[in-house]
């Protein structure tokens, strides 16, 4: 056991001695206001509160050739970046229920206590994969790199490089703009592995949510469907704090 | 109360209770399926339809609703769901099924107790749940139970959860309630624990019975990459179900030396992954081995039995041969007795399904094929959500094979079903 650990502190310090110069000559670029890429994503992603235990109700409207085509209402119930349990209000779907464990991902039906297990590329599908969108903490899943400055509008935006860093995030890369005024995401474009631009969206509306001003509004436009888009909006937001035990597969009917 | 009465009281119960508290939550829904059967005129079972007359086209229609209130601050929670059938073949029925009627009392953060008949599932395969031991029983053909009509067991349930921890005991108490079925009022105990490690679902569990096989199984699934999840189940019996095997071959004359085999310890396991491609489409695949019940060379000789019976029989009823009267006694008890007991087989579950236009369509097919005979079930069906509340599907079943095979013996070839359902 000695040995085993002696000989993992050698290779760290072989590694360490040659990966220290390249540390500090990849010191991390900063933006005009003097923030690093990690932080302007940090700073960005607050708007969206993943700290706290929450319930927000969501309203998904789908737009097709700008026309309203279908309208869904949700109930999310959130506790930190990792747990989140997605509860359908519409009545078709009445009873199905979305249980996210960090990578892990389980629906339900109604009637039936266990749920089936899904795949991240499942996420892909239907309207699971805007609330992917929605849903993220890019400075969970992703490693940010600062591309450049430039304008959006009259905007003044942080545009980050966003390179996937865990098995379940569900984009391979994001390019993301940052408003360096107010710190709060403007827009953003979404690659599959395959380097294709799945979804552009573009974080519209900001409103006050127990007593945080926070995203109230994405569009998000289908690259791969043409014109189609859809429209999240959160309509209410409060603090509830739920067990941890609550975010369990055994005991989703609960919710 | 007469039945045709309690569809419109549960209907206004439902609806009334969805709107009293917003810790209520319900579903209720009415849906309407015509079936087509195209029959089949040599199955070895039922020759010419000498025994049963099946009828061509039938209709189901349901009412269906759940409804579930938190109270005392979310410590107690009821649950009652229930279907009201109406059946039109040959002439009307009526049929009201309680499906679940329990309470959960939350006694502490980690700790709950439920009481009464409930709906628990365990098994973690798509078509078949070896070690489902408080599962209501799967039917791979019908895998959602598309019209709700599982069942839940009368039970005690006690249910312990700590972080990724979770253990469950059940007793299945059917003498604390009235039933008149024997087999549900079976006293059994299960065992459960779960636990979700690294992303690997793993579970243990249990069975003792007091008048079936004692059972012991374990189940998995697991998310690899971002496309592909693996699962599995297995169920060790002890001992296998060989008296009511035996009786049967015994009543069907069938005595040649050797045809019982004994199977001390039958296994029943499932294995299957899901792969969920770039377009959409996810192609799940299980292979199912059943160890109970009739082995290949028992079930051989069952079919041949059957198929001289047949011939007996039909010369019985038809030109009235006294000599064809025990063919007919014989192929009424086979019938009769079949349902209890499985064929020990090996099938292959194929389903793959998608949603397109922003889950306006759907579709899933089912393939089912019997490896040691060869025979097949078809299933496709194809489903439109018309608008916010209405759902429309269709759902044709091809049943192909040999005469004297699993699903080349059934009395149907196809079947074709219309089905219409609004979702309040």
């Amino acid at each position: 056991m000695k040995n085993r650990r002696a000989f993992d502190w050698m290779v760290a310090a072989v590694f360490g001695l040659i990966l220290c110069p390249r540390i500090v000559a990849q010191e991390a670029e900063r933006t005009s206001a003097g923030l690093t890429a990690q932080e302007v994503l940090e700073r960005a992603d607050q708007v969206r509160d993943g700290s706290g235990s929450v319930i927000v109700k969501t309203r998904i409207s789908y737009f097709k050739l700008d026309k309203l085509d279908q309208e869904s209402v949700y109930e999310v119930y959130a506790k930190g970046a990792e747990k989140a349990l997605l509860k359908s209000l519409d009545p078709r779907n009445r009873g199905f229920r979305v249980l996210m464990l960090g990578d892990d991902m389980w629906i339900t039906f109604p009637d039936v206590s266990r749920p089936i297990r899904i795949t991240p590329a499942q996420r892909l599908v239907g309207q699971a994969s805007n609330g992917d969108v929605a849903k993220t903490y890019y400075a969970v899943d992703y490693e940010p790199r600062l591309m450049r400055e430039e304008k959006v509008g009259r905007r003044l935006c942080a545009l980050l490089d966003l390179k996937a860093k865990r098995r379940g995030a569900t984009y391979q890369r994001i390019e993301y703009w940052v408003d360096l005024a107010t710190l709060e995401p403007v827009q953003a474009n979404f690659y599959l592995a395959s380097g294709k631009n799945a979804k552009f969206a573009s974080f519209d509306e900001f409103k006050t949510f127990m007593g945080h001003r926070m995203l109230a509004r994405i569009t998000i436009v289908d690259r791969l469907l043409g014109r189609d888009k859809t429209i999240i909006e959160y309509l209410s937001a409060e603090p509830r704090d739920f067990p941890d035990r609550y975010f369990n597969i055994n005991r989703i009917s609960e919710f | 109360m007469p039945r045709i009465a309690r569809i419109p009281l549960i209907s206004i119960l439902m609806f009334a209770a969805g709107r009293l508290h917003a810790e209520t939550d319900w579903s209720l829904w009415v849906a309407n399926e015509t079936s087509y059967l195209h029959l089949r005129t040599d199955s070895v079972f039922n020759p010419d339809q000498l025994f049963f007359q099946l009828p061509k086209i039938g209709n189901d229609f349901l009412i269906n609703g759940r409804l579930s209130r938190k109270l005392a601050n979310n410590r107690i929670r009821l649950q009652v769901a229930a279907v009201q059938k109406l059946s039109h073949a040959e002439r009307a029925n009526s049929r009201f099924l309680l499906r679940e009627a329990f309470a959960v009392f939350t006694l502490n953060s980690n700790l709950d107790f439920s009481i009464g008949k409930k709906l628990v599932k365990w098994g973690t395969g798509a078509g078949y749940n070896p070690s489902g031991f408080a599962d209501p029983p799967k039917d791979p053909q019908d895998p959602n139970d598309r019209l709700s009509l599982n069942q839940g067991t009368e039970l005690i349930q006690m249910n312990w959860v700590r972080g990724n921890h979770s253990i469950d005991v059940v007793y299945f108490a059917p003498r604390l309630y009235f039933t008149r079925d024997p087999i549900r009022s079976r006293d059994r105990l299960a065992l459960r624990y779960d636990r979700l490690w690294k992303g690997l679902d793993v579970s243990i569990m249990g069975l003792v019975a007091s008048n079936s096989p004692n059972k012991l199984g374990a189940n998995y699934s697991y998310v690899q990459g971002k496309n592909l999840e693996l699962h599995g189940e297995l169920a060790l019996l002890f001992p296998g179900n060989l008296q009511a095997k035996r009786k049967l071959l015994a009543d069907l004359s069938i005595s040649a030396a050797g045809a019982v085999e004994e199977q001390n310890m039958p296994v029943q396991s499932v294995f299957g992954c899901g792969y969920t491609f770039l377009s959409g489409w996810t192609l799940t695949a299980e292979w199912h081995h059943d160890g109970e019940g009739f082995s290949s060379v028992e079930n051989r000789l069952l079919y041949d039995r059957m198929a001289v019976d047949s011939t007996l029989a039909r010369d019985a009823l038809t030109l009235g041969d006294p000599a064809g009267l025990a063919a007919v006694s014989r192929l009424v008890a086979a019938n009769g007795m079949l349902a209890g007991i499985r064929q020990n087989k090996d099938t292959l579950f194929l389903m793959a399904g998608i949603v397109w236009d922003h889950e306006k369509f759907s579709t899933q097919s089912v393939v089912l094929r019997h490896l040691q005979d060869g025979s097949t079930a078809l299933i496709p069906s194809i489903n439109a959500q018309l608008n916010r509340n209405w759902q429309l599907y269709l759902r044709p079943s091809f049943f192909l094979g040999r005469r004297k095979s699993e699903y080349g013996s059934l009395m149907t070839k196809m079947v074709l079903m219309l089905g219409l359902r609004y979702n309040l």
